[in-house]
């Protein structure tokens, strides 16, 4: 049995494995009746157990019906049932009320296995999403690159290349910097003193070397269409004359919807996420081009994306202050909210924890329910036939429901696919059924919205234009900020449900039925 | 300072090396994978550059820390840009040194109090963009068989650090933030930082005096199959001119990671070569240990855990008694599940 999420230090792992290899061989001790008795946190998960269980096992969920993982605190009937129970699921630790899960570990029998569904899924291939903790660290990457060495165009390591920004077309400031190691701001393209061709744009160039790579922020002091447009050159030598290398205009959506920045028909690509580099390519049919890295793991591109007919997406969610410091005085006053892509270096994940809420795509469903079957079928060998037929029975089920999931969704124009919601809790509807997640309150239930986040959610619903916010039921009955904001906005306030069932939606696939139909409706 | 320290007890110690002999012959895979072309947009590592022993100090140019499989073992590794094509050292032969044209002086801001350096003294600064002259040391995970076999990220943990000042790594996000501190010597305890496979980082290391500093760092990671991997090395600086870069090769860690080792699961095969005789000694032993070593794991762990399941299941018994005595006074709370 897995139980991955409490091993402590990696070498006690074969020690634990053996441990808990013993425990499971010797399981099933039936205390009194037959049925095995199977607890979940959820009901979700109690849905997708049951269906697994059948007649053969009986499936308890701790959280009842409408109240909130996240903040759900056992009752003494819940630490009786988990005392009774013979198998546990929980979902991971930050979906759940750490109590809840606590009790779970406290009161389950010795040798009753225990799992984490979120983690023991990826053995049955569960796509997992690493948990954002900065939002606004959460956008695409832009730096600057040059490509390739030069050699044959008379460079060598200390040659320069020279990118120059030359003019703006768009509605504010656009201030490219470097920040340095003690906060220095080194300033590379700035839009707010012109661009000075009389002294060769020497104010807003950038000089690299060949085969380099500078991460950059970018900063936007109003949300609309930016187009920059650049022009590079190579000098091999101090003395050599330049050797120009191309112009091109680069595409920046700042908080708005990206698929309209271009003439209908003219977008091949929108950047929205991972590193990309507005790049100087040194071979000979080079010039400038954007390189994008899709931001997954394992696999990734390296593509060069024309210029003219690709998007950068600057989501609402990269909103920020303007610090105190004179260096932003050109973007506006401190504490004004500006756009901002950072330069970020690192991981925007930094702990490698996941998002939780995997049930959102179907297919990750699918691999809990394997999951389920296994542990169950582990549990409780007698009725292994019994367990691998309800799967085999559902698992085609969810096949149906995550095609019919898809359709819907598809009904709706892609450049309309905009999710705003209260909490961060739809990233995998997103990811599976191509939804942008345009902007969210709060990450979870456990941070207060802030003034800063009021604003954000509030001109992320003006900037994109809207039609409704979403909303989950159980919310839908406490003031909310969200529905104030979409009040003030004459915009409509739809349900959408994350991880709590009501009367109306009573199982999983109604509850992905209803969402994709509540999208559909209030967003075509 | 922290010191460099070991945290295992003695026999958990031993327990534990027992164990690590199990490992590389698990991990050994039967045929090297097919060399992947996977492009970070910074840099390509490919899967067959060298490694190579031998000594050297690193002073210029572009070094990355990293672990990587070196004969199915994990391992962290130097990866020496400097060279054309880029090569791998064992940490035990690199000695990176950072140059007195390093020198900044520190910044006078509460922001950086973590520094513990006076404002405007002198600091030595590996900045996390490229300053020609000064050693670029960043890190990356983007080893082939590396991206290839861990599961999703791995772990950088900081043990300790002993040199003649104060040492700290940290990020500018540009996002108007403040720094972001990965690790600082005046934090005691390990510090782990998580990094996802095929990333390539640069950050700013800060060292607040001239002299050499160890640094005892591990690197591990769960890997697909389901195993666990680390190695424990020590990263050693020679900070400032005058600072002699072959004795750092000489200073001793204080009770630290390379004179434990056994916390690795992969260990020290390429430090300082064996006797030949042992090492035969240890390859001829490696199956018989191991077996030695499975055969004690599951005698050992059966009856411990045949003794405390009894026990528990008698402590569970009782519980369930009082559950039910409580809740015969208790109205259970209402239910409405489904």
């Amino acid at each position: 049995m897995k139980n991955r999420h409490r091993l402590p230090k990696a070498p006690l792992l074969p020690i634990l494995a053996a441990v808990s290899l013993i425990c499971s061989c010797a399981a099933p001790v039936a205390e009194d009746s037959g049925k095995l008795r199977v607890v979940t946190t959820t009901g979700v998960l109690a849905d997708l157990a049951s269906r697994v269980a059948g007649d053969a096992a009986h499936v308890t969920s701790l959280v009842p019906a409408g109240a909130d993982p996240g903040t759900y605190e056992p009752s003494l009937r819940d630490i009786r049932d988990i005392a009774y129970a013979d198998v546990a699921f929980t979902n991971y630790l930050l979906l759940e009320q750490q109590s809840l899960i606590r009790s779970v570990d406290a009161n389950l029998r010795a040798g009753a296995p225990s799992v984490a569904l979120a983690e023991a899924a990826m053995e049955h291939a569960a796509e997992v999403i690493p948990r954002v903790e900065t939002a606004n660290l959460d956008t695409v990457w832009l730096g600057l690159r040059v490509d390739g060495d030069g050699l044959d165009r008379g460079a060598d390591r200390s040659s320069e290349i020279r990118l120059k920004a030359t003019s703006l077309d768009g509605p504010g400031t656009v201030f490219a910097y470097l920040t340095g190691t003690f906060g220095g701001i080194e300033p590379y393209f700035d839009s707010s003193d012109g661009f000075d061709a009389g002294n060769g744009f020497r104010d807003d160039t950038v000089v690299l070397p060949p085969d380099a790579h500078t991460h950059t922020s970018w900063a936007f002091s109003e949300p609309g269409v930016y187009r920059l447009t650049l022009q590079a050159e190579l000098v091999p030598t101090p003395t050599a004359q330049p050797v120009p290398l191309g112009t091109g205009t680069l595409v920046l959506a700042v908080g708005v919807n990206p698929h309209g920045a271009l003439p209908e028909g003219d977008t091949t690509a929108i950047l929205s996420a991972g590193h990309a580099d507005l790049t100087v390519d040194l071979s000979p049919d080079g010039g400038l081009h954007l390189l994008a890295e899709e931001d997954g793991h394992g696999a990734s591109s390296h593509e060069p994306l024309a210029l003219d007919t690709t998007v950068v997406a600057v989501p609402n969610k990269a909103l920020t202050e303007i610090p105190p410091a004179p260096e932003f005085r050109r973007l506006g006053a401190s504490g004004e909210q500006i756009h901002q892509l950072p330069q970020a270096v690192l991981s925007k994940h930094v702990h490698g924890e996941i998002d939780p809420h995997l049930w959102h795509d179907v297919r990750n469903a699918e691999a809990y329910v394997r999951t389920i079957r296994d542990v169950l079928t582990g549990a409780d060998p007698e009725n292994a036939a019994a367990y691998r037929k309800n799967t085999e029975l559902y698992l085609k089920e969810l096949d149906g429901l995550h095609a019919e999931v898809t359709a819907i969704v598809n009904e709706i124009p892609p450049a309309q696919r905009n999710l705003v919601t209260t909490y961060d809790a739809f990233a995998y509807l997103g990811r599976a059924y191509d939804i942008t997640i345009a902007g969210f309150m709060t990450p979870g239930p456990a941070a207060e919205p802030s003034l800063a986040d009021r604003q954000r959610l509030s001109e992320t619903v003006r900037n994109l234009d809207v039609p409704a916010v979403f909303l989950e039921p159980q919310l839908a009955a406490r003031s909310n900020i969200l529905a104030e904001i979409a009040k003030d906005a004459g915009i409509g306030i739809c349900p959408l449900y994350s991880d709590a069932f009501d009367e109306t939606v009573t199982s999983y696939s109604e509850l992905m039925r209803f969402n994709a139909a509540s999208l559909r409706n209030c967003l075509s | 300072m922290t010191r460099l320290r070991t945290q295992a007890h003695a026999w958990t110690l031993a327990l534990v090396g027992a164990i690590a002999c199990l490992t590389p012959a698990s991990t050994a895979f039967a045929a090297p994978f097919p060399p992947t072309q996977t492009d970070d947009l910074t840099q390509t590592v490919e899967a067959e550059e060298q490694n190579v022993s031998g000594r050297a100090v690193l002073d210029a140019g572009h070094v990355d820390v990293g672990p990587r499989f070196v004969d199915g073992r994990w391992s962290i590794q130097a990866r020496d840009d400097s060279s054309v094509p880029a090569v791998w050292r064992p940490l035990s032969d690199t000695v990176t040194r950072v140059v007195d044209a390093a020198v900044q002086p520190a910044p006078d801001a509460d922001e950086f109090g973590f520094l513990d350096a006076a404002p405007g003294s002198d600091v030595y600064v590996i900045p996390q963009t490229e300053q020609r002259g000064v050693v670029w040391m960043g890190w990356n995970t983007q080893d082939p068989s590396v991206m290839e076999r861990v599961d999703r990220g791995v772990t950088f943990t900081l043990h300790g650090t002993t040199g003649p000042g104060e040492v700290s790594v940290f990020l500018q996000n540009g996002n108007f933030g403040s720094p972001d501190v990965l690790w600082d010597s005046s934090t005691t305890g390990p510090q782990d930082l998580w990094v996802d496979t095929n990333t390539h980082t640069h950050a700013n290391w800060i060292f607040t005096e001239p002299g050499t500093y160890l640094l005892d760092f591990e690197i591990s990671a769960d890997l697909i199959d389901g195993q666990k991997v680390s190695d424990r090395q020590v990263l050693r600086f020679a900070v400032g001119d005058a600072t002699d870069p072959q004795a750092a090769f000489a200073v001793k860690p204080l009770g630290g990671a390379e004179a434990s080792g056994a916390e690795a699961s992969a260990s020290d095969s390429r430090d300082a070569a064996p006797e030949p005789g042992a090492e035969a000694l240890q390859q001829w032993m490696l199956p018989l240990l191991a077996g030695i070593a499975l055969v004690a794991v599951l005698i050992g762990g059966s009856v411990g855990v045949m003794r405390s399941r009894k026990a528990r299941r008698k402590a569970h018994r009782d519980f369930l008694a009082e559950l039910e005595a409580t809740d015969q006074h208790t109205t259970a709370p209402a239910g409405g599940r489904p």
